[in-house]
């Protein structure tokens, strides 16, 4: 008996693919593009503010100064107080209350407010498209859905996934070219993109889901899904006012010798039975932290369980560092900048497709060209201008999107319109490295500072030479012609 | 670090292998290059056990997918041929046809209600009305849910396209609504 997939579901399931491609293709193309840059979260922020001291090395007492400081200074506190402990990729220790973060110096006062504007557009470009929070959220964990629906539909539509596994077509025959682009990519990043499918759906379906399992299972008791999946409320004995964070990370070195201390929450800051929250990743796993639980006299009380708990635990809070490449060294920060950057070409190609298999062109080929190379270009300038006014980087990207739109769609030459915004691209990672480099200063910056601002150079010298490449080789085949 | 290097240099020889035993097409596929193709899929499981000795099961399982990933992709840029079959033909330019495109508006509106928030909804409630039911911890159950659900949009997607007897579709559709929400509310 012979299994395979019949030439008419293959057909089928070809057709649904590019109409689905087609009608979201440009949102998903911004959630891979931001996706991508936004893998570099934590060196993107140790970039726009490269003058804060950074190390490795804390000590308890101070972090408890800068904690009590804040309390003096905020008052009544509305939200979770966290502390984020240095970690190798974060070296900087700093508290966030309040809708605010400041960073924590070596005698435990609080110095800078932490503020990373380019770096906040980025990460909620790609988590909401800036949409409104819970919406935007919603909406881009569909698309992760969605793509999941099209990954599934491109394998079932491709039937010679195994014969053509190798085959890469170049030359001057641009829709076999961008055929083999698409398919190529996608048939061996799969893993990884269908992992970043899921746990992207994961986001903002989430929530969803565990309403109807909090019905399915609990009896609708949100609450108790809540507690048995992320831990309750531990039973904390009363509090005198005499907080020993030292105590705390002293004793968290007994219960976990191997987890690295990664932030503290303070729960109920200032009220009779708060009680301290410590995360501390085991670098053997992919959970984001295991969660130990302590009184605020520093005493143990339980763990919640992700690490040594059930599996699904595990699976859950492990989407995070999963998600955007939070493990193991440098070199998987950059895998994931290659495979999320494999992941929006693969958008662009099959886009492209669909263009190359038209007989006319008319304005979508122009919003296209808009869209592809008018997106970096916009998100650069507006990076640009936030060095001056942060507040504006949203406005100054839409606005410079619609105008890069209507330059396309007035000037009626998609292709030259392409160049155009390709070379501009270029220049202006360019001047973005230069700008920062002139505000900040190269010396006594952090080590992340200037990998970022050498890797943009070297970003734009490249698309630099290879687009100059490009036009030689095109002017030397009409020449031959 | 030793381990973990050997895994990744075994993953490659892995994606050489598959390499060798794809390239050869129809007469010309010997049983060498199925002997390949074995060799391949054989390497990759075990290029995992080697990485996992050091590294821990997860991190050769992640090791291994970007290894494959991109010893592939490298095979494919030095493998790549170089065809020149001519100019493209240059395309008539035309203006953008509104009243075609809102003509069209309403099927495809209705095909992505159907896609979107149709198969999605009942996507969610059927991997609700079965995951809940299954014989393990409830967190296992849920999560095992909450990663399977967009995989169950993806197949219930397919279906939508692919079936050709509307009808069909739609009494099963609305049965299997029935039964789910019947298994997650009763």
């Amino acid at each position: 008996m012979a299994f395979g997939i019949s030439r008419k579901l293959s057909k089928r399931a070809l057709q649904g693919h590019s109409w689905l491609g087609l009608a979201v293709g440009v949102l998903l193309y911004w959630v891979c593009l931001s996706g991508t840059v936004a893998v570099l979260g934590n060196e993107l922020v140790r970039w726009e503010q490269p003058n804060v001291a950074e190390t490795l090395e804390y000590s308890p007492a101070a972090l408890q100064r800068a904690y009590r400081q804040m309390l003096q200074e905020q008052g009544d506190i509305s939200t979770l107080v966290t502390m984020r402990l240095p970690t190798p990729d974060m070296p900087r220790a700093f508290l966030s209350a309040n809708g605010n973060a400041w960073y924590i110096d070596d005698a435990g006062t609080l110095s800078q407010t932490k503020s990373h504007p380019i770096t906040d557009f980025i990460a909620e470009f790609h988590a909401q498209l800036h949409l409104p929070h819970t919406f935007g959220e919603l909406f881009v964990s569909i698309l992760g859905a969605l793509l999941t629906v099209l990954i599934v539909s491109g394998v079932v539509a491709h039937r010679r996934i195994f014969k053509d596994a190798f085959t890469f077509r170049g030359g001057a025959d641009s829709s076999l070219k961008q055929a083999d682009l698409h398919n190529r990519l996608s048939v061996w990043g799969l893993p990884f993109h269908l992992m970043i499918a899921l746990t992207g759906a994961y986001f903002g379906l989430g929530g969803p889901l565990n309403t109807l399992y909090a019905e399915a299972m609990y009896e609708g008791d949100k609450g108790a899904l809540f507690g048995e999946v992320f831990g309750e409320v531990p039973d904390a004995p009363a509090y005198y006012g005499k907080m020993d964070l030292g105590h705390a990370l002293a004793s968290l070195d007994t219960v976990a010798p191997d987890a690295r201390p990664l932030f503290i929450t303070f729960e109920r800051p200032g009220e009779d039975d708060e009680f301290l929250l410590l995360g501390a990743q085991h670098t053997d796993m992919f959970i984001y932290s295991e969660q130990y639980r302590f009184d605020a006299m520093g005493n143990y009380l339980d763990a919640v369980g992700f690490a040594q708990g059930h599996a699904g635990q595990e699976a859950i809070f492990s989407v995070y560092r999963l998600h955007f490449g939070h493990f193991g060294s440098v070199w998987i920060l950059l895998s994931y900048l290659v495979l999320g950057m494999a992941l929006t070409v693969i958008c662009v190609s099959g886009i492209n497709l669909w263009f190359k298999k038209r007989q006319i062109t008319d304005a979508l080929n122009d919003y296209w060209a808009a869209v592809v190379w008018g997106t970096p270009a916009s998100f650069l300038s507006a990076a640009l201008a936030g060095f001056a006014i942060p507040s504006m980087i949203v406005p100054l990207f839409w606005g410079a999107f619609v105008m890069s739109c209507s330059y396309a769609v007035y000037k009626r030459d998609p292709h030259r319109v392409s160049q155009q915004l390709r070379i501009m691209t270029a220049l202006l990672l360019l001047a973005l490295a230069l700008t920062s480099i002139v505000l900040h200063g190269w010396k006594d910056t952090s080590p992340a500072f200037i990998a970022i601002n050498s890797g943009i150079i070297s970003l734009a010298v490249c698309l630099l030479s290879y687009f100059a490449f490009k036009k030689a080789s095109r002017q030397a085949t009409s020449n031959l012609k | 670090m030793i381990f973990t290097m050997a895994g990744i240099l075994l993953t490659n020889i892995a994606t050489i292998c598959l390499y060798r035993g794809w390239l050869a097409e129809g007469a010309n596929k010997s049983k060498a290059s199925q002997g390949f193709t074995f060799a391949g899929w054989l390497l990759i499981p075990v290029s995992i056990y080697v990485s996992g000795l050091e590294s821990g099961i997860r991190f050769a399982v992640a090791f291994a997918i970007i290894t494959v990933c991109f010893s592939a992709w490298l095979l494919i840029v030095r493998a790549r041929t170089q065809r020149h079959t001519g100019r493209e033909r240059a395309k008539h330019r035309k203006a953008l046809n509104w009243r075609a495109a809102a003509q069209g508006l309403i099927p495809q509106l209705l095909t992505a209600i159907a896609l979107i928030p149709v198969c999605g909804t009942l996507a969610a409630f059927v991997t609700v009305g079965i995951t809940h039911l299954l014989p393990f911890e409830r967190v296992n159950n849920l999560a095992l849910g909450i990663f399977t659900m967009p995989l169950i949009w993806a197949g219930l997607a397919l279906w939508y396209m692919a079936e050709t007897n509307r009808m069909r579709l739609y009494l099963c559709g609305s049965l299997l609504a029935a039964c789910s929400a019947f298994s997650v509310y009763a």
